[in-house]
Parts: C-alpha cells; structure tokens; sequence
C-alpha cells in the first residue's frame, strides 16, 4: 500500500515536472516569436528571468531527482525491509510451522493413544453390554416362546373344546332332524295308512274277489257289527 | 183283503224295491191279460211267455190263484196304486256294495237284515266300487260302515305298530 502510494507520489511530481517544464518551453517559444527583429536584444530582466527559470527548472530538477533517489531509496529500502521481513517471517513462518508440525504431531500421538483407549475401552464396554444384551435376549426370548407355547396349547384346547362342541350340537341336531323327520314321515304313513291299503288293496283284490268272497265278507262284517252291537 | 195284506204277501219272498216293483209290474201284466183279454193263460204259462229268470219264477210261483182271486177288474188298479204308494212307506234301507250280488245272495241279506233289524223293511241297492269289499248301509238316515276302510280304521293301531317296528328294524 506503502509502495503503491510511493509510486502514485514520484509519477505525480514527474507529471508535474514535466508539464511545468512544457509550459516554460512553450512560453519561451512563443515570447521568441513574439519579440521578432524588435527584440534581438534581450534585456536584463529578461535575461534575469531567464536565468530565474534556468534556476527553478535546475532545482526543480534538482528537487525531482531529490525526490526520485529518495524515492528509490526509500523503495529500495523499503524492499530490503520487506524482504527482510519477509525472510524473518519465512524463517518464524517455518519455525512456527516446525513448532506446530511438532506439536501436531504430540497431539496427534496423543490422541491416538487415548483414541486407542478409548476405543478399547469402548470394546470392552461393548463386549459387556452385548453379552449382557445377549443373555438378556435369550432369557427374553425363552419367556416368550414359553408363554407362546402356553397360549398357543390354551388357544388350542379352547378351539378343540368348541369345534368338539359345536361338532356334537351339530350332530345331535341333525339326528333331532333326522328322528323328527322319520317321526314326521311315519306320522303322515299312519295317518293316510288306511288310504294307503285301500287303495293298495283296490288295485290287488278289485277283481280277484269272486261274488261269493264278496258276499262272505258283508256277512262276515254284518256279524261282526251285530255282536258288537254296533249296528245302528 | 186289503193292501196291506196283499203287501205282505208280496214282501214275504221279497227283499229288495227293485224286486218287489218288478213283481208288481208283472202281477198287473197278468191280471191285466186276464181281466182286459181273452187270454186264459195260467200265471206259470204267464211267466214262461214273459220269459223270466228262473230265480223269478221261483218267487212269482208262490203266488196261487187264491192270491189272484183277492184282485178283481175294479179294484185291480186301485190295488196296485196303493201297492205302489204303500211301498214309500215301508222301512227303507239302503245298501251300498262294491259289486252287483246275485238274486240269492240279495235274499240272504234281506233275510238278514230283517231278521235283525225290521222284519217289514226293503232294501235299495246301490253299487259303490269305492267300497272295495264289505258294505255301507243308511238305515233310519244313519249311514254306517261295513266297508274295508272301516275294518283298516279299526286295526290303524296295529298297523301304525307294524310300520313302527318294521322301519325300526330295517331303517
């Protein structure tokens, strides 16, 4: 930033110079063209200012190559102490480096120790735990397939018991039907079973009874009534 | 001689209406040939010429000419008017039977029936095949039955116990 500001300053006063110094030549310049044959001969001011102006440009001259040495100089100095600096900061830079490389390097042994403590520490705590764990599960798992099998033969007999049950319901319903329909069917036979043989006899006897079977069986029935004093 | 005498004449070997009607019908024939005609045939003559079963002519022959005698050309129809009338009046019973009977088989049920039932009744058969055997009768407006389905309605019981058994065994 130095530098640059530096720099900004030596290039503005050489500006300055150089635009001061165009001006003189410019108005040096024109005043010859102006003064002409009239003015051969040069007065003593002017000659004075002449010389006042060799004087100024001498020492701005002066002053400007004052200025630029300086400016070097201070540059160069400037770039000694920045290289030196920057040497010492390289050399505290790698000194810092080596410092911290070691101390990196401590920790780092460090922390894998007790990373390795740690870790082993944290296996042991995880051996335990899982075996823990592990006994605990079996006993878990042994309660349950115990209170799974004693539910599951209770479920069992329960369902057995039931289907047993309704498997006997079922079936004492069915002979209740089965009696109940041969009762029903035997009731219908008795009460038309006189239809029936009628009707069964008419077909078989209608014309195998002769006149005289026919004749002996009114008598028959007339004395059968008549002894039973059902006649009228 | 009265109707009621004649009547009983005629009801003495006659059992049913159909009979007694058709005596009747041929006792008026004869006494009609012989009153209105010159016919001189003797009522056995009478029957031969008419044709009549032999069964008939056994019953008709019975009737003598001291029977004819009671019948007279004025009171011949008046007689068998009030034979006809009086035959209304007489203890009707009816008889229902699976077939027709023969003649003698009929007398010996009317013999029956009058034997134990009224001696002055007269039957009106009718055939009724439903019956299959045995018979029904109406007498005095009650009909009673003598039929087979009675006698199977008498022993239902017995049959029901037969069925019973039977199915239990075999069912």
């Amino acid at each position: 930033m130095e530098n640059n500001l530096l720099i900004f300053l030596l290039l503005t006063l050489t500006l300055i110079t150089a635009t001061t110094q165009i001006i003189l030549f410019i108005y040096l310049t024109g005043k010859n063209r102006k003064s002409g044959p009239a003015e051969d001969f040069p007065d003593a001011t002017e000659e004075k200012n002449a010389e006042i102006l060799h004087d100024a440009i001498l020492k701005a001259n002066k002053i400007l190559v004052n200025a630029e040495l300086k400016g070097i100089e201070y540059i160069s100095k400037r770039k000694l102490d920045s290289e030196k600096f920057f040497g010492d900061y390289q050399s505290q830079i790698s000194q810092l480096e080596e410092k911290l490389l070691k101390q990196f390097d401590q920790t780092l042994a460090k922390m894998d120790q007790s990373f390795a403590v740690y870790m082993s520490g944290l296996e042991k705590k995880l051996l335990t735990e899982e075996e823990a764990n592990r006994k605990l599960f079996q006993e878990k798992t042994l309660k349950l397939m115990e209170n799974s099998q004693t539910l599951m033969q209770a479920f069992i007999n329960e369902i057995n018991g039931k289907i047993k049950s309704q498997i006997e319901d079922e079936l004492t319903g069915v002979k209740n039907e089965i009696y109940n329909y041969k009762k029903k069917r035997l009731e219908i036979i008795n009460s038309n079973i006189v239809d029936i043989l009628e009707q069964t006899l008419e077909q078989a006897l209608g014309k195998k009874l002769s006149l005289a079977d026919h004749s002996e069986i009114i008598f028959t029935s007339l004395e059968q009534a008549k002894n039973e004093h059902s006649l009228m | 001689m009265n109707v009621r005498q004649i009547e009983q004449i005629i009801l003495n070997n006659t059992y049913t209406k159909s009979d007694f009607l058709k005596r009747l019908t041929i006792i008026r024939e004869y006494l009609e040939a012989k009153f209105f005609t010159d016919s001189q045939l003797s009522f056995s003559d009478f029957l031969d010429k008419l044709k009549v079963s032999l069964y008939e002519r056994e019953a008709l022959i019975r009737f003598d000419d001291s029977f004819f005698g009671l019948f007279t050309k004025d009171n011949l129809y008046q007689l068998i008017k009030g034979l006809t009338e009086n035959l209304k009046s007489l203890p009707l019973l009816t008889l229902y039977t699976p077939v027709m009977l023969d003649d003698l088989q009929l007398d010996e049920l009317g013999k029956w029936f009058r034997q134990n039932l009224n001696p002055e009744l007269i039957m009106d058969i009718r055939i009724n095949p439903l019956l299959v055997s045995g018979c029904a009768y109406v007498w005095k407006g009650k009909y009673k039955d003598l039929s087979l389905h009675f006698f199977l309605s008498r022993k239902q019981a017995i049959i029901s116990k037969i069925i019973e058994s039977f199915v239990h065994e075999n069912l």
